[in-house]
C-alpha cells in the first residue's frame, strides 16, 4: 500500500463508508503519511459534506393541481360499459371463430358436442326456470310503475338489456382497475 | 427507514386518486430536484415531473415491485430527461474507457486555497449547487442521485441502467470535476475580492 497512491475506487469507498474496517485502516495509515493522497481525501470529504447539505428543490403546487385536473377527466360509466361490451363482443367473436375452425377441421366432433350439450341443456333448463320466475316477478314490479303493459316480446328485450347492463357494471367494478388504466 | 409505498400503490390500482395525490406529495420534491439538476431549466423540469407522474399513473399496473418504487419513478424521470437532453444534442458524458489516473494526480492542480476556505466560500455562494449543473450529464446524474436522492450504487445503476463499476466511475469523475470547478471559482472570487 505505501508504495502507491490511493486509487479512485479506494477513495470513493472510503468517503462513502463502503470499505471494510481493516483495509480502511491500512488506507488511512498510508494517507496519514502521504501529502498528495491526504489532500485528495480532504477535498473529497469536504465536497461530500457540502453535497450532503444541499437542500431539495420544492416542487410547485401547480404540479399537483395539474395532475388532479387531468385525473378528474375520467371516462363516464356509460363509456366504460360500452368499452367493456366491446371487449366481451371481441371475446365472443374470437371464441366463435375458434369453434368454427375446430369443427371444420374435425378437432371437435359435433356428436360429442351434442352429447355434452344435452347435459348442459338440462342444467340450463333448471337455471332458465329460476330465471323465468325472477323475470316474471321483475316484470310485475316494472308494470306497477310504467303506465303501459309489457308484451311478451318487449318483456324479453327489457330483461336482456337489464341483465346485460348489470353484467357489464359488475364487470366494470371487478376488473375496472385495469380497464381504467388502459383507457386513461 | 425506507417508506413502504405498497399501501398507496394498491389503493391507486383500485382507483383511489387520493392515494395517488399522497404518492405525488411524497416524491414530487425529489423528482423536481432530479429533473432540475439534470435539465437546468425550472419550467422544463416542472413539465417533465408532471409528465413523469402521469406515466406512473397510467403504467402502475405494470410495476411488479421487484425494485423499490422510487427507483422505478426516478428511472422514468431520468429517461425523460435523457430524451430531452438528446434533443438538445448535449453530450451525455466524457468517455470512460481510459483508465483513471491515481487520485493524487487528479487534485494536484487545485491551487493554494485551502479546502476549508474553498468549501466555506462555496457554501456561502452556492457555487457547489451551480457547478453541479455544469457537469456532463452522466456525472451530474450520478452525483444528484447519490447525494440528493440518497440512493445506493446499486439503485443508481438500476436507474441509469449501467453496471455498478460505471456508477462508481461517474461518481468519482463527477466529484473530481466538481472539486476542480469549485476551487477554481473560489480562487477567482478570492482574487477579485
Amino acid at each position: 500500500m505505501n508504495n502507491r497512491h490511493c486509487t479512485p475506487d479506494e477513495l470513493n469507498a472510503l468517503v462513502d463508508g463502503r470499505m471494510e474496517s481493516s483495509p480502511a485502516a491500512e488506507l488511512r495509515q498510508h494517507i496519514a503519511g502521504c501529502t498528495a493522497c491526504r489532500r485528495a481525501l480532504d477535498i473529497l470529504e469536504g465536497l461530500d459534506a457540502s453535497l450532503r447539505a444541499l437542500p431539495l428543490e420544492k416542487a410547485p403546487e401547480s404540479i399537483e393541481a395539474a395532475l388532479q385536473k387531468e385525473l378528474a377527466v375520467r371516462p363516464s360509466l356509460l363509456f366504460r360499459i360500452l368499452s367493456n361490451a366491446g371487449y366481451v363482443f371481441g371475446v365472443m367473436v374470437v371464441v366463435g371463430i375458434m369453434l368454427w375452425v375446430f369443427l371444420s377441421t374435425g378437432v371437435l366432433e359435433t356428436s360429442k358436442i351434442q352429447q355434452q350439450g344435452a347435459a348442459a341443456g338440462a342444467m340450463a333448463n333448471a337455471v332458465g326456470e329460476t330465471a323465468a320466475r325472477g323475470f316474471d316477478a321483475f316484470s310485475a314490479f316494472l308494470t306497477q310503475y310504467i303506465p303501459f303493459a309489457f308484451s311478451p316480446g318487449s318483456k324479453a328485450i327489457v330483461m336482456m338489456i337489464a341483465v346485460a347492463l348489470l353484467f357489464l357494471v359488475a364487470m366494470d367494478r371487478l376488473v375496472g382497475r385495469k380497464m381504467r388504466h388502459r383507457m386513461s | 427507514m425506507p417508506v413502504d409505498d405498497r399501501p398507496l400503490i394498491e389503493g391507486i390500482l383500485r382507483g383511489n386518486t387520493r392515494d395517488f395525490t399522497l404518492l405525488v406529495r411524497r416524491y414530487q420534491d425529489r423528482s423536481m430536484t432530479l429533473a432540475l439538476r439534470l435539465l437546468g431549466n425550472r419550467a422544463e423540469a416542472e413539465e417533465l415531473v408532471q409528465d413523469a407522474f402521469m406515466r406512473v399513473y397510467r403504467n402502475l399496473s405494470r410495476f411488479r415491485g421487484e425494485a423499490a418504487f422510487h427507483t422505478w419513478l426516478y428511472r422514468i424521470v431520468y429517461n425523460l430527461c435523457l430524451s430531452k437532453i438528446s434533443r438538445r444534442r448535449e453530450k451525455p458524458g466524457e468517455p470512460i474507457a481510459e483508465e483513471l489516473s491515481p487520485a493524487a494526480a487528479e487534485f494536484s492542480g487545485t491551487g493554494e486555497l485551502s479546502v476549508q476556505e474553498a468549501v466555506e466560500l462555496a457554501e456561502q455562494k452556492e457555487i457547489v449547487r451551480q457547478e453541479i449543473g455544469n457537469l456532463p450529464f452522466n456525472y451530474r446524474t450520478a452525483v444528484t442521485l447519490f447525494y440528493l436522492q440518497e440512493m445506493t450504487y446499486e439503485e443508481i445503476g438500476a436507474v441509469m441502467e449501467i453496471p455498478i463499476g460505471t456508477v462508481k466511475t461517474y461518481l468519482y469523475r463527477g466529484r473530481v470535476s466538481l472539486s476542480r470547478r469549485v476551487v477554481a471559482r473560489c480562487h477567482h472570487g478570492a482574487d477579485a475580492a
